[in-house]
């Protein structure tokens, strides 16, 4: 396999629209245990995590000429494929609903512990701003974002009118990203 | 127009209804305003994986993705004659073991049978443990040797298509130049009738008689395989061609 290894996203999401499976080994290595772990945690179970990860980067490779700059890194756009389709099956299905993201990452950690340690300091970050949001807020994201539920199922599911929800997302989100970017701005003058 | 500025935060989380997130789609694409709102947006959203603890994905699916991808590459009609090579790989320490056991018969033809003997005896241990995927091997392999050209004469490389399911076809090269410049590559294509070129591995001599190197694509639907050096472990075939075969028989 070519040894794309030290490419940046940018240099191998051309290749990949040029059809180079190298590139596909690359983003693989790069993001699949991160899609993996989103479609995992949308779904709860790994064979259909599997199908969904299979399904988005090959969606990927076939569609890697439509990637825009503009709209996102490429790990963002590669986990939106996923994220896309990890939704649509679960709406497929009726009966299973995510826990909230507590129980899921308490139930991984025992599965990979020496990995979860290894975590960078970046997903600490998104982490710990997620936590840090007032509990209404985060579940209302978490659930929406993990759960694949629509803001009219969340209303209904959490008893509140659908202006709430949307409330929650968009006050939420705001305080994540200056969140992120305090805590970037804090990591930058460390250095 | 209808903007879908209060619809942003649901559409990024995926909390719309299919109708509307369709619409919102929609907008977006024609909409600068609303790209550039949602833009922020997305951004934080884009994130939120990265709160999910590690879960390492089966070791499967990578080959699984890349194998769909490399039939992609393959015409359907050849795809259809041939795809019993998906499958999983074996270790390397194996492949060459299985690699050495089968490059004996092909390196008869060019000589080098009594080296090959030699290295072929260092690993005596470990084919033992691997008779059933040798036994595949010299039951239905096939191979095709291609000779070094120019300045390349002398070194050489044995194709190996092994009929053993899940092992993929291999190359066992010998007296393989060294490379001067470090950013130089080995690369191995397969060219089918139409002249389409797909890389199917790159490497660098590690200095030994002989090297074993997996290829990563299926042979089913080429005709021809070469070897170039080359400066980029991706993109389009560039160098010069230092070794080559055809390996299918010419359609009657």
């Amino acid at each position: 396999m070519p040894n794309t290894s030290d490419q940046s996203d940018d240099v191998l999401i051309v290749a990949l629209a040029g059809r180079d499976l190298g590139a596909l080994a690359t983003l693989y290595d790069r993001y699949g245990r991160l899609a993996y772990a989103l479609a995992y945690r949308i779904l709860g179970e790994g064979e259909a995590a599997e199908d969904v990860v299979h399904d988005a980067y090959i969606s990927a490779w076939r569609g890697a000429a439509s990637y825009r700059r503009e709209r996102g890194n490429v790990r963002g756009w590669l986990m939106s494929i996923v994220h896309h389709r990890a939704v649509d099956v679960l709406r497929r299905k009726t009966t299973f609903r995510p826990a909230p993201l507590e129980a899921a990452a308490e139930r991984a950690a025992d599965d990979d512990t020496a990995e979860a340690a290894e975590r960078n300091v970046e997903h600490q970050t998104v982490r710990a701003a997620l936590e840090g949001l007032p509990q209404a807020q985060r579940r209302t994201i978490e659930l929406a974002y993990f759960g694949g539920y629509t803001h009219v199922e969340l209303a209904e599911l959490m008893g509140v009118p659908l202006g709430t929800v949307k409330g929650r997302m968009r006050i939420g989100l705001q305080k994540l990203r200056r969140a992120l970017e305090l805590q970037g701005n804090h990591r930058e003058q460390s250095r | 127009m209808n903007h879908v500025t209060d619809d942003l935060e649901l559409y990024s989380l995926g909390a719309l209804t299919p109708a509307d997130r369709a619409r919102a789609a929609a907008h977006l694409v024609e909409c600068p305003a609303c790209r550039e709102q949602a833009r922020p947006i997305d951004e934080v959203v884009q994130e939120l994986p990265e709160t999910l603890p590690s879960r390492e994905a089966p070791g499967r699916l990578r080959e699984r993705v890349l194998a769909s991808a490399r039939a992609d590459l393959v015409p359907a009609r050849a795809r259809e004659r041939d795809t019993a090579w998906i499958g999983r790989l074996i270790r390397p320490a194996l492949g060459l073991a299985a690699a050495l056991w089968i490059a004996v018969g092909a390196a008869a033809l060019v000589g080098e049978n009594a080296r090959i003997s030699n290295e072929l005896r260092s690993v005596t241990g470990e084919l033992a443990k691997y008779e059933s995927i040798a036994y595949g091997i010299r039951e239905g392999g096939r191979w095709w040797y291609m000779e070094g050209k120019e300045e390349w004469t002398g070194s050489g490389g044995t194709l190996i298509a092994p009929r053993v399911e899940g092992r993929p076809p291999f190359v066992v090269f010998h007296d393989v130049k060294p490379l001067t410049d470090p950013k130089q590559l080995y690369t191995i294509w397969l060219v089918s009738s139409d002249n389409t070129w797909v890389r199917g591995a790159t490497f660098r001599p590690d200095g030994s008689d002989l090297q074993a190197v997996d290829v990563t694509a299926p042979l089913a639907g080429f005709d021809r395989c070469a070897v170039t050096v080359e400066n980029s472990a991706w993109g389009r075939r560039a160098g010069p061609i230092v070794m080559e075969s055809r390996i299918v028989p010419p359609t009657p």
